[in-house]
């Protein structure tokens, strides 16, 4: 896929990922509001706009017309989980068969947003539909687990499993230092529902 | 062809399948709670979606992701759930996607009240919420319109890729008639718009999108004034080529005073006119079928061969501002309404009336 993103964004690991799933029958994105709304620039594949907070009831409406297609939201903190909130715990709790991957990087003492203190992972861990629910940290040297999430992810969707939420915690700066401890301490990368067992596979 | 006793928003339902809409995304509400019933118990035997949604904003961003997915798709709302839609309406209309969007109107502001009304024209008629966009409005006033106006509004949405309003009160929505329906069902190929979401065979190189966000001034602005070139084609299609379909005329070719009002009110009318002319006053009316684009072209008409206009609403007056425009001045319009869920009686029409003419 082309893309235009800096290495170590999130959107040159969503590419990764795509690349690797290789789906077959048509790919759509789904933005967010604020300055994620035109990631699709960067993609070579179908993308829609959505209004604040509603990219992953937008995505139900693509993939229940579109079942075969390859069908996911990027969003980031003040779409999902402010204005958005409502929404993605709808989607999970429909089993919506679609992946939803949060760039939460709004959460440091030196840029961070009231919203992106909510913990989603373990709100919607308290859902009985969704398949797979992860929280994995991307730094500027590894990002490694970033792509096998949502490369999990995008696999469960093609097989038909339901509904997965990748919360992707990107971290600048000193990883020993306190600041990032304390924030892994207090949001903890892991995988707290897998119902179908990718993490092992 | 046989026709079957419905009730409106049942027939708009068993029309809108027939049309080819195979998704709703909704929730129910009192004065239309049989139209999800009828599509959450049809749709799936067409292998269609019907899909309850948590709220009135989760259904209309899922409409607004099947639209951009190129399917034939509906949701409902009454009056409340229509503001919480506003959003999502923006967006569609924007980014030019086609959908059918039911508001059965009831009574006053925030959760108003389970009664007939139509204190929604200006939303409706004013595109609704921000940004420069209109959507093309039907008013239905009878059973068989509720159908008739439904296959039409899913064919005007894909023409002129924009939302299609049925603007209907509660009493139309819940009044039981004859309705006589097509018998051949609509063919519609989902792979048809080549501009959709998702289209197989597209995964590279080929890539659609679905956007009404620029950050361009001047983009924005050409896509405002295309938008705009956009409605004013659709306005000389309802005034100009296709008028039938924008207004219905009633005894008004000699109508010294012209009554005006759309949905049930029109009904009430039309016996108000008989009433007059019994008592030798020559009063015709006219009924706007599409209030945007509003008819303006054939009330200036009118307005050319009768003395007056009255507007009769169920609200404290909002269409009447349109004809005013319409009129331009040339004759006087007044206006009586009842809001707050009053239906007013053919009675107490023809007194108000009674005020402006002369009877024998």
């Amino acid at each position: 896929m082309t893309m235009n993103f800096q290495p170590d964004s999130v959107q040159t690991m969503i590419v990764e990922a795509v690349d690797e799933v290789a789906p077959k029958s048509g790919i759509v994105g789904v933005a967010p509001v604020s300055c994620g709304a035109f990631i699709y620039d960067g993609f070579d594949f179908d993308f829609c706009q959505s209004v604040p907070g509603c990219a992953p009831a937008v995505a139900s409406g693509i993939k229940r017309v579109r079942p075969n297609a390859l069908v996911f939201t990027y969003q980031n903190s003040i779409d999902l989980a402010a204005a958005g909130i409502s929404e993605v715990l709808h989607a999970a709790n429909r089993g919506e068969n679609i992946s939803v991957i949060y760039a939460n990087s709004d959460n440091s003492e030196t840029n961070s947003s009231e919203e992106s203190r909510i913990k989603i992972c373990e709100l919607l861990s308290g859902i009985n539909n969704p398949v797979y629910i992860t929280r994995v940290v991307a730094t500027e040297k590894d990002n490694k687990a970033a792509i096998k999430a949502i490369k999990n992810a995008f696999k469960l969707q093609l097989e038909n499993k339901g509904f997965s939420f990748i919360e992707i915690l990107t971290v600048v700066g000193d990883e020993e230092s306190k600041e990032v401890k304390d924030l892994l301490a207090e949001f903890p990368p892991k995988v707290f529902v897998d119902k179908c067992g990718v993490e092992k596979a | 062809m046989a026709k079957r006793l419905m009730k409106g928003c049942e027939a708009l339902a068993e029309a809108a399948i027939l049309a080819g809409c195979r998704y709703y995304f909704g929730s129910p509400v009192a004065q239309q709670a049989e139209l999800s019933a009828y599509l959450s118990k049809h749709l799936p035997l067409v292998d269609g979606t019907y899909v309850q949604a948590a709220d009135e904003i989760s259904a209309i961003n899922m409409v607004y992701g099947a639209a951009a997915a190129g399917a034939r798709v509906m949701t409902s709302g009454s009056s409340t759930g229509m503001s919480l839609k506003q959003e999502g309406i923006s967006g569609i209309a924007a980014s030019e996607l086609p959908c059918v969007i039911v508001n059965t109107m009831c009574g006053g502001s925030v959760a108003g009240a389970s009664c007939p009304a139509q204190a929604d024209y200006w939303q409706a008629t004013r595109g609704g919420t921000h940004g420069d966009y209109r959507n093309i409005v039907f008013a239905p006033c009878s059973v068989q319109e509720m159908a008739d106006m439904t296959i039409a509004g899913f064919n005007y949405a894909d023409r002129f890729r924009t939302p299609v309003l049925i603007l209907a009160d509660s009493i139309v929505s819940q009044m039981m008639e004859p309705v006589e329906l097509p018998k051949v069902p609509f063919d519609y190929d989902l792979d048809s718009k080549k501009w959709a979401l998702g289209l197989p065979g597209t995964n590279k190189h080929n890539k659609n999108v679905c956007a009404s966000t620029f950050t361009v001034q001047d983009e924005l602005e050409e896509h405002n004034w295309h938008l705009y070139q956009k409605y004013q084609v659709i306005g000389n299609h309802f005034n100009q080529e296709n008028k039938e379909l924008a207004i219905e005329e009633y005894m008004c070719d000699d109508a010294e005073i012209v009554l005006v009002g759309y949905g049930i009110i029109a009904r009430l009318l039309k016996t108000v006119v008989e009433k007059c002319r019994k008592r030798g006053v020559k009063a015709g009316l006219a009924r706007p079928k599409i209030l945007w684009p509003f008819p303006t072209q054939a009330f200036k008409k009118l307005s050319q061969n009768t003395e007056k206009f009255m507007v009769i609403e169920m609200s404290c007056g909002q269409m009447v501002e349109d004809v005013k425009m319409a009129v331009n001045g040339a004759k006087p319009v007044y206006f009586f309404g009842r809001t707050g869920g009053a239906v007013p009686s053919d009675f107490e029409i023809f007194n108000e009336v009674s005020k402006l003419v002369c009877l024998d």
